[in-house]
């Protein structure tokens, strides 16, 4: 009769040891795929410095209206829709370094041997997708950033 | 007990940790103090002058290191190629070579890696100047100096041919002065400097090119100094330095008498007073107006066109003019990188 107990509570204690072991799970997350950076649609300009300094408050919006710089992209044409001291002067064709991961933005203007690349950073700031190129038109150690927002 | 023994010996490894944190924030090499700069007040473009430096030392060191000294010079000058270096001192005489551009300056190896001149900008700027078109040129000890536990002086001799780029210049010298361990970094307790830095006196350059006065308030100043075509460019105009009171009222234009072009070509016609050419007042009663203009632009060039100079006025509402040193004569500004 002892044994048959014993026996008894050795198999509940194997049933509960397997009960307790199957009910550790381990979730396994899945990397999300970054996504493609898709630039397509009219860019207009949110903020302009020459060095640090802002230059919208600077300039006269008579002569020189920043308002009316877009920088258009469609699959892999760009244009300008005026003129402004930027990285290119011309409409072409463009590329990213990485579609995933991009840090470097190249502009080939229509006619150009070769295309001129610059920094590029591509972040969210409250809540919408902005795009930053920084460049130099003139001196080199002159260094300006206009970052532009997808107009609605 | 094996585990005791093995905590005693960790105890006494971070007791000889501290005792040498402890002893490297008391050794100290070296703090200097730039206290005398002989350097003439004026000079003739391509003449060899002499500018000496005198300094005193401590350290509580002993140690092998390279002297470091920076001028801070007009970059026309081209300071490195045109100047000479030597150094006497209680603990030794010896010269001085330019610095590499490659080698890092202590205090930023952490974190923004400047090499030394670039740090010495950081941190000093253009000293008592107002124009940046300065640089700070650094030169190194060809020999390490063997530094004594204790004081030391010494003299650094500059023989600078001045105004390589031939124009008249007007401008402050400042000196730092460190070695090569140490650099912009500060020590001790309480910490201070292992650096020694002064302002220089003022000193005018002659000669025949463009009037160049980088440390004097002007009455007008364009912003970048260095500028092509196709940068921004803003121009400032201090009407308080306009002691002639030759300009009347609070409307004031820029007038471009000429634009000149790397053709050989003369571009008239951008004198008037209009929303284009208006200057606008910084702030309320701050007497100093702007105007922000994109040459390319501004003076209409085509893409083959490359802008050189331009030679221009201030102008009231009426017409009158202001020049060069409160003159009728032009400003002039070159586009130029260099």
């Amino acid at each position: 009769m002892k044994k048959l107990i014993f026996n008894k509570l050795n198999f509940l204690l194997v049933i509960l040891s397997i009960l307790i072991w199957t009910s550790c799970k381990t979730d396994r997350i899945s990397p999300v795929t970054e996504s493609t950076k898709d630039l397509t649609g009219t860019w207009k300009i949110i903020s302009a410095t020459r060095n640090g300094t802002n230059l919208l408050p600077l300039v006269d919006t008579s002569d020189i209206n920043f308002n009316n710089f877009n920088l258009v992209f469609s699959g892999a044409n760009y244009s300008l829709t005026s003129s402004l001291p930027f990285i290119v002067s011309q409409s072409g064709t463009f590329a990213l370094d990485n579609p995933q991961y991009p840090f470097q933005i190249s502009f080939k203007p229509t006619g150009a041997a070769t295309p001129t690349s610059t920094a590029f950073t591509y972040p969210i700031v409250n809540g919408v997708r902005v795009l930053t190129i920084v460049f130099s038109p003139g001196c080199t150690q002159n260094s300006y950033s206009y970052s532009f927002e997808k107009v609605k | 007990m094996r585990s005791y023994f093995k905590i005693d010996i960790k105890g006494r490894s971070i007791w000889k940790i501290c005792a040498l944190i402890a002893l490297a924030v008391f050794l100290v090499c070296c703090q200097f103090i730039i206290y005398n700069i002989q350097q003439p007040a004026t000079a003739n473009a391509g003449q060899t002058i002499t500018i000496s430096m005198r300094d005193s030392a401590i350290s509580n060191v002993a140690g092998t290191e390279n002297i470091i000294v920076g001028i801070l010079l007009p970059k026309g000058f081209n300071g490195a190629q045109n100047m000479t270096v030597s150094y006497t001192s209680t603990i030794g005489n010896g010269t001085m070579q330019p610095i590499s551009p490659t080698i890092i300056e202590p205090s930023t190896s952490g974190t923004t890696h400047l090499n030394y001149s670039q740090s010495f900008m950081a941190k000093f700027g253009i000293g008592n100047n107002l124009v940046n078109d300065m640089e700070w040129v650094v030169f190194i000890s060809t020999q390490a100096v063997n530094i004594p536990n204790g004081s030391f002086e010494g003299t650094v001799n500059f023989q600078l041919k001045v105004g390589a780029d031939g124009n008249t210049t007007i401008f402050k010298t400042a000196f730092v002065n460190c070695e090569s361990t140490d650099g912009l970094n500060s020590g001790g307790t309480p910490p201070a400097p292992d650096y020694g830095f002064n302002n220089g006196p003022r000193m005018t350059v002659n000669g025949p090119g463009e009037f160049n006065d980088l440390c004097d308030p002007q009455l007008t100043s364009l912003v970048p100094a260095k500028a092509l075509q196709n940068d921004f460019v803003t121009l400032t105009y201090s009407e308080g330095l306009d002691t002639l009171n030759l300009l009347k009222g609070n409307n004031f234009y820029l007038c471009v008498d000429t634009a000149y072009t790397s053709d050989g070509k003369k571009l008239t016609g951008f004198c008037s007073q209009s929303p284009k050419t208006h200057l606008i007042e910084t702030s309320a009663t701050s007497n100093t107006y702007m105007i922000t203009f994109w040459p390319a632009s501004f003076f209409g060039l085509t893409s083959s066109q490359t802008l050189t100079k331009m030679a221009y006025h201030i102008i009231d509402a009426n017409g009158n003019k202001v020049g060069l040193g409160d003159t009728q004569s032009p400003f002039i500004f070159n586009y130029s990188c260099e």
